[in-house]
């Protein structure tokens, strides 16, 4: 077996059933998820749909009730600081410790990851505005990511994960950290794992996508796949009533006449009732998601 | 670097004001009241009236005529008075430090930064109190033993300004070096001393949603009235009560105390035999073990 099927074969996370409550709340309802290497997935749901839970059940980070999860072959609950040297994350508002200079932070990061590589980190920073002599509380909220990104670059961690990591960024620091994340960061041995709830932001970097809601997994596929399995019809009221026996998962009306999306349904069936077309990922949340919500 | 050094260096960083800083501010200060002092007295017109039960000087001092005993009681009452506003300093750097240091991070955070680092939770609370009974103590002694030295130059100056015996003496009878050992070797032993409170403010510090002073005092209060409301045994509130003791420290307090005060290093040595420390251990282990335990999961407010 060459390297890379080797690597293609062993789960970076294998999570059977996740089940965490918060008192009577239900964040996780028996969520699961087998992630492989070069994978990026996309954990997509609306706010409070489990997105964050997720993630830090996954890491370690809070305790599951209930559930099988091995993370790079070990139980995080146990083992996260093993887990940890190839793993990295980015939580979804600024976490670096706001009383540190950056300096001191970059000299903490390399003392305690083994696979620090510094030269990588000056690389990353040079094209910054971040001050090494600066404390984390005098930079701004992109700069903050930056250097977070940057910390993470310089490891070499097997997974990323990424927990709305542009919320409040602008347009142009988020097409950087995603420019960054793809050039820099994602080869065929890593793994990223990315929550949002701008599904149209990232939707071009995806290879698979998870639909999340109240803590299940409503869908889980590859984005390669949505072709062959989800179509979007654009017709005609009479057209549309044509449609309607084939069970569409949502139906909205538009200037183009009334959209319809099905699952399943062949594409030269519904070619014959108007314009049809593949889904993109925010109109397939809404079809999914939307009306369990 | 070892990654037990970066994380004790981390702790530094983040407390260096209040171990540090604020020490040096305090030998400053006293350097500078101590050379006002000097200016006012030794120089200067005062007339100075020595009125001291305690010290039962006659009206023309003179080291000279000092006993043993004298030098004895007044080199150690010398060092400690010293060593009181550092300690005091500590005292209160590490009970802050202790009580806010895991719920600060919780607070900003920077908990989910700090845990998604390859390092286990007890080696970060071993850490913290590692900086807090080890290293902020070492600062303390340093600081001491300038502000020892500056006062035996002042205090040079003004025997011989004054023609009061042979200054010389003050050197080498203040016991400058003893008092140093007892210090390092007083920390040591009070490090294991005081660990059962060190680590229940950690434990306390992880565990509470807010108001960490206000949840320190009142479980351990709760838990006395308990005790004695259940059983009438007192077996909590003297627990506490002996382990918040300066107990290994020399000269502190006053015989009045719950734990007899120690002064010679034999003295010192000899709480190490006390089953109590050892018991205090136990328990200190416990909490900081809990302490780790709660951190691995509770991460915000």
């Amino acid at each position: 077996m060459s390297d890379i099927s080797e690597l293609e074969s062993t789960s970076l996370i294998q999570a059977r059933g996740l089940e965490k409550s918060f008192r009577d709340v239900r964040a996780l309802d028996g969520f699961d998820l087998d992630l492989k290497p070069g994978r990026i997935v996309g954990l997509i749901g609306p706010n409070g749909s489990g997105k964050t839970t997720a993630i830090k059940t996954l890491l370690g980070l809070c305790r599951r009730n209930a559930g099988e999860l091995t993370v790079l072959g070990r139980d995080p609950a146990d083992g996260r600081a093993r887990i940890m040297q190839q793993v990295a994350y980015i939580a979804d508002t600024g976490i670096l410790p706001r009383w540190m200079k950056v300096a001191d932070l970059i000299d903490c990061f390399e003392g305690l990851h083994p696979s620090f590589d510094r030269a990588r980190l000056d690389a990353t920073l040079a094209d910054t505005d971040v001050r090494r002599n600066a404390k984390v509380q005098a930079l701004s909220k992109g700069m903050n990511v930056q250097l977070h990104l940057a910390l993470i670059l310089a490891i070499d961690a097997r997974l990323l994960v990424l927990d709305e990591p542009t919320l409040g960024l602008d347009q142009i620091f988020r097409q950087k950290f995603y420019n960054l994340l793809v050039n820099d960061y994602a080869n065929e041995a890593r793994s990223i794992l990315i929550t949002t709830h701008e599904v149209r932001e990232i939707e071009h970097l995806l290879t698979d996508v998870i639909f999340l809601s109240h803590g299940r997994c409503r869908l889980s596929i590859e984005t390669a796949a949505l072709e062959g399995r989800f179509t979007k019809l654009v017709a005609d009221p009479a057209g549309a009533d044509a449609a309607r026996p084939l069970n569409p998962l949502f139906e909205q009306r538009s200037l183009q006449g009334v959209e319809l999306i099905f699952d399943g349904v062949p594409r030269d069936q519904l070619a014959a009732l108007g314009d049809v077309h593949t889904p993109n990922l925010a109109e397939l949340f809404v079809a999914v998601v939307g009306g369990r919500e | 670097m070892s990654p037990f050094a970066t994380l004790l260096k981390r702790e530094w960083l983040e407390h260096r004001a209040p171990f540090f800083w604020f020490q040096a501010a305090a030998l400053g200060l006293l350097t500078v009241v101590a050379v006002l002092a000097l200016l006012v007295t030794g120089f200067g017109e005062v007339e100075i009236h020595i009125q001291s039960e305690g010290l039962n000087a006659p009206p023309a001092l003179s080291i000279d005529v000092w006993s043993d005993p004298e030098w004895q009681r007044y080199a150690a009452t010398y060092r400690q008075l010293v060593t009181l506003p550092f300690f005091g300093i500590y005292l209160l750097a590490a009970l802050f430090m202790l009580l806010g240091t895991l719920y600060d991070e919780r607070k900003d955070r920077s908990v989910l930064f700090w845990k998604s680092l390859p390092v286990t939770d007890l080696e970060t609370v071993l850490s913290k109190l590692v900086v807090a009974l080890w290293i902020a103590p070492l600062i303390l002694i340093v600081c001491v033993l300038f502000a020892q030295i500056i006062g035996l130059v002042i205090l040079s100056v003004f025997v011989w300004s004054r023609d009061l015996g042979d200054a010389w003496q003050l050197w080498w009878r203040a016991g400058i070096p003893l008092g140093a050992f007892q210090l390092l070797l007083g920390f040591l032993i009070q490090s294991l001393w005081v660990l059962p409170v060190a680590a229940y403010l950690m434990l306390i510090s992880v565990s509470v949603p807010r108001m960490a002073l206000l949840w320190a005092v009142a479980v351990p209060v709760g838990a006395a009235l308990l005790e004695f409301g259940a059983f009438g045994t007192r077996t909590i509130a003297s627990f506490v009560s002996r382990h918040i003791e300066p107990a290994a420290l020399p000269g502190f307090g006053d015989d009045d105390r719950i734990m007899p005060v120690v002064h010679t290093v034999g003295d010192q040595l000899a709480l190490l035999a006390n089953p109590d420390l050892w018991l205090g251990v136990l328990i200190g282990a416990g909490f900081a073990y809990a302490a780790a335990k709660v951190r691995g999961f509770n991460n915000e407010l």
